[in-house]
């Protein structure tokens, strides 16, 4: 209950008579239920409607009532039968009580089709953002969010290690066994597979120098075999109820050739880098420029037109964001991942992303199984 | 999709050019699948086709837009920095400026209202002149009904989702009474199967058994007991043509009063199943198996026996109470009556059918599943 009251306090805090969320991620947030399928159904929308004063209600499609009563937080449900208008007819019925009311919608998330019915149904009604207020609610996580994350980060962190220890030079994989092996430990460590976007993927060689080989088969692995001398990217994203962790570790097909160990050093010391810009008070900009400035040091390939890190709770990302125009602050509670990519010696694209936790005292990187200051090396024996 | 069939459609619109966000009108118009991205409502993508002139154009994250190349994507592609601002002025940034290098600044522009958040479009609208009007009518209209190369994926994938589930039951033949599967196994079993048989991705995955079928979906928890059911909902889709399909099975011999349950269920389905002629309303099917159930003294679940698959594995047309519009040939239905077992077990075994001049074709027909399926430990029932 500890988050259902801090959403309470914080709709009571606001400007709002109330506040309605569409966006999936949010709607798992603040009905505190995991349904993984529902960003899936942008037809059949889902809603919280949480007032000032009062139990919040979810709007919901018939078919899902009990599923959503079952798992949700909120119990209080109005369901509709067909579409996107009913939707929103469900929802103005929810809110006419409320006359000339102010509602905090997540303009981030409502279609604006929807958002113009809701206008049309309710003309009295002033429909302001509270995208602010939803991200500054996500962004600092409860006690209770922390620990499922950093259990989360240290299963997949795990489930990666499980796979890269079975790996042999003399008796190799193949990308999509790799994925198969990812996927079979994170599951035997209690993991959730959500169908949607789920990652299991190892990558290697020339197939590495792209975010996604051979698209459009996302996060699964390929037939081509690892070879002696090759970068291995393996990338795993699962859930833990309803909370995520995504990571992503490197291996060397035998020992780091001195390119490879460097590239991999560029990637430790921008870890470091990150880490040391991490105090509580700093700004989220100041954090990726310190990352920036470690890249231009050592001259590393950093792949230019991505942030450098992330948020992460109900979605794997989320803000704020390690990028030179986010000026959020800092703050203990929050969980950031960081991610930068760079270019390997054979254009590979690198990274090992790191799930942290801000505290009072700085950041701490949690969930490691392995010190990953140094890759995982595949050898000739188990 | 055929271009010029596309471009057909921007022009009798009435608009320069089309804009569209959605994941599934992103597919529609380029033909290229996006990873995840309905997951991503903090990442946008989107595709730009005019009416007249030989570019297009799509606009995506650093990172997606290999993968759209890698897809057969040959016109422009421009990626955006996620550092030139917050979510969504970086973005609605760079697709201003590629509109206005396509001479589009201050054209009509048709959009997908309903796939768009209020917040993009504003962003959008501060970032440049364009007129934008909602289009969702026509790419509704333009998407149910498939051409022969659409179908084809489909029915593909309607293989490849069935493969899932009956390979997975197959495993789970025998071990029932051995140290036998957890739940979240046996699904992830249908996933991978599904995978392996060719799918390019799966999106809705739910596998529920025993009190747990009452629900939409439960997270993957506990083992596979015997005595209970399993019923499998999945999505897959074969590079961007998606199917919806559900199955039934049983641990153990089927009591009568199970047997009697799924019949009944089947009989309501082949009602439905005559009926799906070009011309016939969706009100009107829905009204008759309605009409059939409460003659049968069967309760449906929920208030949808149908909907069109396609570019997405939920979309137009719904059979559905209250909805006139008429079958078309060439709309593609995922057809599954649902009806409340002897403890309210939801029963469904969804089909995808093409709507032809002669009625309904199963494309889901890789194995029958008129009778619920037994595990019973005896392979031969394979």
């Amino acid at each position: 209950m500890e988050l259902y009251d801090k959403i309470v306090a914080a709709v009571k805090a606001s400007t709002f008579d109330a506040v309605l969320v569409t966006g999936a991620d949010n709607y798992a947030y603040m009905a505190g239920a995991t349904i993984p399928f529902l960003a899936l159904y942008p037809d059949s929308p889902v809603a919280v409607i949480w007032p000032r004063r009062g139990d919040p209600t979810v709007i919901a499609p018939e078919e899902w009532e009990e599923t959503i009563m079952a798992l949700s937080s909120v119990k209080k449900t109005v369901t509709y039968s067909r579409g996107v208008e009913a939707f929103a007819k469900a929802a103005a019925d929810v809110l006419k009580a409320k006359k000339d009311a102010r509602i905090g919608v997540d303009l981030l998330r409502i279609p604006e089709a929807t958002l113009q019915q809701l206008k049309k149904l309710l003309p009295e009604t002033e429909w302001a953002s509270c995208d602010g207020l939803i991200r500054e609610l996500r962004a600092v996580k409860t006690d209770e969010e922390l620990e499922l994350l950093e259990d989360a980060a240290y299963r997949v962190d795990h489930g990666i290690f499980g796979t890269q220890h079975h790996v042999l030079l003399t008796s190799t994989r193949s990308e999509m066994s790799l994925g198969e092996e990812v996927r079979v430990h994170c599951l035997e460590r209690g993991l959730d597979v959500v169908a949607g976007h789920s990652v299991s993927q190892g990558t290697s060689g020339p197939n590495a120098a792209k975010f996604w080989p051979r698209a459009p088969y996302y996060g699964v692995g390929h037939e081509k075999k690892l070879k002696e001398g090759e970068y291995v990217r393996i990338e795993a994203r699962y859930s833990l109820d309803g909370y995520w962790g995504t990571g992503s570790r490197l291996m060397t097909q035998g020992y780091p050739t001195a390119e490879q160990r460097e590239a991999y050093n560029n990637i430790v010391a921008l870890r470091e880098a990150a880490l040391a810009a991490m105090k509580p008070g700093a700004k989220c900009s100041d954090v990726y420029e310190a990352m920036k400035a470690a890249a231009k040091e050592r001259d590393a390939k950093l792949v230019e037109g991505l942030a450098l890190g992330h948020g992460i709770g109900v979605a794997d990302i989320e803000a704020p964001y390690i990028s030179a125009n986010d000026d959020t602050k800092l703050c203990p509670g929050m969980a950031l991942v960081i991610r930068p990519v760079i270019e390997g010696p054979k254009g590979e694209l690198l990274w090992s992303s790191d799930t942290v936790v801000v505290e009072d005292g700085g950041p701490r990187i949690v969930g490691w199984y392995k010190d990953w200051r140094v890759p995982y090396v595949a050898n000739y024996t188990l | 999709m055929d271009e010029t069939l596309v471009r057909r459609l921007v022009d009798a619109s009435g608009c320069s050019a089309f804009v569209v966000f959605g994941a599934d009108n992103f597919r529609y118009l380029t033909g290229a699948t996006l990873p995840f991205a309905e997951n991503y409502p903090e990442r946008q993508a989107a595709a730009i086709i005019p009416a007249e002139g030989d570019t297009c154009a799509v606009v995506t994250p650093v990172d997606w837009l290999q993968a759209i190349k890698d897809q057969g994507w040959m016109e422009a592609a421009v990626a955006y920095d996620e550092n030139e601002g917050p979510h969504p002025a970086a973005f609605a940034k760079t697709l201003a400026k590629t509109l206005a290098g396509m001479g589009l600044t201050k054209a009509k522009i048709g959009y997908d209202a309903e796939r768009t958040s209020a917040g993009l479009v504003e962003a959008v609208k501060a970032a440049t002149k364009a007129k934008l009007v909602s289009v969702d009518a026509a790419l509704y209209g333009a998407r149910a009904v498939k051409n022969p190369a659409e179908v084809a994926l489909v029915e593909q994938s309607c293989e490849f989702a069935d493969r899932g589930i009956i390979h997975a039951l197959n495993h789970l033949e025998g071990t029932l009474w051995g140290p036998g599967y957890t739940v979240p196994e046996f699904a992830e079993r249908v996933r991978v199967h599904a995978f392996e048989s060719g799918a390019s991705g799966v999106g809705h995955m739910a596998v529920t058994m025993g009190d747990d079928t009452r629900l939409a979906y439960t997270p993957h928890r506990g083992d596979v007991d015997e005595g209970i059911f399993i019923r499998s909902d999945i999505t897959c889709h074969s590079m961007g043509y998606w199917c919806s399909i559900s199955r039934m099975a049983y641990t153990g011999y089927a009591p009568p009063e199970v047997e009697d349950a799924y019949a009944e269920n089947q009989i309501l389905k082949q009602v439905a199943e005559g009926l799906l002629k070009p011309g016939a309303r969706c009100d009107k099917i829905h009204a008759k198996v309605a009409s059939e159930a409460e003659k049968a003294g069967a309760k449906l679940h929920g208030p949808m026996i149908g909907h069109g698959v396609g570019c997405s594995h939920f979309e137009a047309p719904y059979i559905v109470a209250g909805n006139p519009e008429e079958l078309k040939t060439g709309n593609v239905i995922a057809l599954g009556v649902a009806t409340l077992g002897p403890r309210r077990e939801i029963i469904v075994n969804r089909d995808v059918y093409e709507i032809t001049h002669e009625g309904a074709k199963k494309l889901s027909w890789y194995r029958s599943w008129d009778r619920i399926y037994e595990v019973t430990g005896f392979r031969a029932v394979h």
